[in-house]
């Protein structure tokens, strides 16, 4: 998959190319700061970013991971200013989110119970666990290429994983009847 | 990379495998490992299932963080344009308003003040070698000129004038000690 080099020439193969990755460049954001809004805007600055750096893209077949790599660093310098905002709780959030977005009925409730059950195992991981996780997961990428994204040694981004994974396991296994 | 790194590094690969890519009998440790992230797996599919990616197309949508970096630009752009507009139309009513002051109501250049002669006993003419300078021409202070080359041109008048005086006033007290020396010398003499 290759970025199109002209959006009226390849607007649907743009379109193909978002819909493919977008779920997961959408997760990885969310997975790391647990908003949707902040996920929303994200996702939709990473795709306009890779839009604009298409010239200096070249076809590996990593888009995913290229992408994954400008949603890491776009949420990794919002991490950095994030203490700047003020961070509304659910139920706060819950009162000003638009109530056809929140959804009506069982399935609306599901959809929040799991993503609500995602968030607690999240946030019960250490944030480097959790980015070394979720680029594991969405990404594929190997350790060494995780470890150069995070600019640290290979070894630590196996420790990482290592302790991420029991964690998952005493959380998810283990406590399960 | 040691022993102990490669097979850490081969248990974390096997235990975080896709699912479709793990085959093969696992040691006891990965294979707790794996369960735990076969659970997040489990999670982060169904999470995913609810994502709602839009229909994308270029150009994007702009998002709401978009639209206030947008309107914010829009603001100090406008902002900008008020200031130079203001700016602008400022100087060219100040220019104006001189334009029309010099046409209905001329003002006549300030008249030339005649140098002030201290204890002045008789009126002596200037030599005919040292010149003067010569007065500030009326056109310099047409109203049609800026402020700031009227301020120069009254200045460039105050300081000629500044000058009259003093060359005036030299003259005469030469002309003073002249005129003692005559009257020592008739006072002294047997007339």
């Amino acid at each position: 998959m290759t970025l199109p080099d002209h959006p009226t020439n390849d607007a649907e193969l743009w379109a193909q190319w978002g819909r493919q990755h977008w779920r997961a460049v959408w997760g990885y954001v969310w997975g790391l700061l647990r908003r949707r809004d902040l996920a929303d805007d994200l996702t939709q600055e990473v795709f306009c970013r890779a839009w604009q750096a298409r010239e200096r893209y070249r076809e590996q077949g990593l888009a995913r991971a290229y992408l994954l790599r400008i949603a890491d660093r776009l949420a990794v310098d919002h991490h950095r200013k994030a203490g700047r905002e003020v961070n509304l709780g659910d139920q706060e959030w819950k009162q000003i989110e638009p109530a056809e977005r929140a959804g009506r009925g069982d399935d609306a409730i599901e959809k929040q119970e799991a993503m609500a059950q995602l968030a607690a195992t999240l946030d019960r991981l250490s944030p480097p666990q959790r980015r070394v996780l979720l680029l594991r997961y969405y990404g594929e990428l190997s350790f060494a290429e995780i470890a150069e994204m995070m600019e640290c040694p290979i070894n630590t981004v196996l420790s990482y994983c290592h302790r991420g994974l029991h964690t998952l396991r005493s959380l998810l296994v283990e406590t399960d009847p | 990379m040691s022993d102990e790194l490669n097979e850490l590094k081969r248990q974390m690969e096997q235990a975080t495998a896709p699912r479709f890519e793990a085959g093969g009998e696992l040691e006891s440790e990965t294979a707790s490992l794996r369960a735990g992230w076969l659970a997040l797996e489990e999670l982060l599919v169904a999470a995913e299932a609810q994502i709602e990616p839009p229909m994308c197309s270029v150009p994007f949508v702009p998002t709401s963080r978009r639209r206030r970096r947008m309107f914010r630009r829009l603001v100090a752009l406008a902002a900008l344009l008020l200031v130079a507009v203001t700016l602008i139309s400022y100087l060219a009513g100040r220019k104006q308003t001189a334009s029309e002051l010099a046409k209905t109501k001329p003002v006549p250049a300030p008249a030339r003040h005649e140098p002030v002669i201290a204890r002045k006993t008789a009126t002596p003419e200037p030599s005919p070698g040292k010149k003067t300078p010569a007065a500030p021409n009326k056109a310099e202070l047409a109203w049609n000129d800026s402020f700031d080359q009227e301020f120069e041109s009254v200045g460039w008048a105050i300081q000629r004038a500044q000058m009259d005086q003093f060359a005036f006033a030299s003259k005469s007290d030469e002309l003073e000690y002249q005129l003692e020396g005559l009257r020592k010398e008739i006072e002294d003499s047997s007339l």
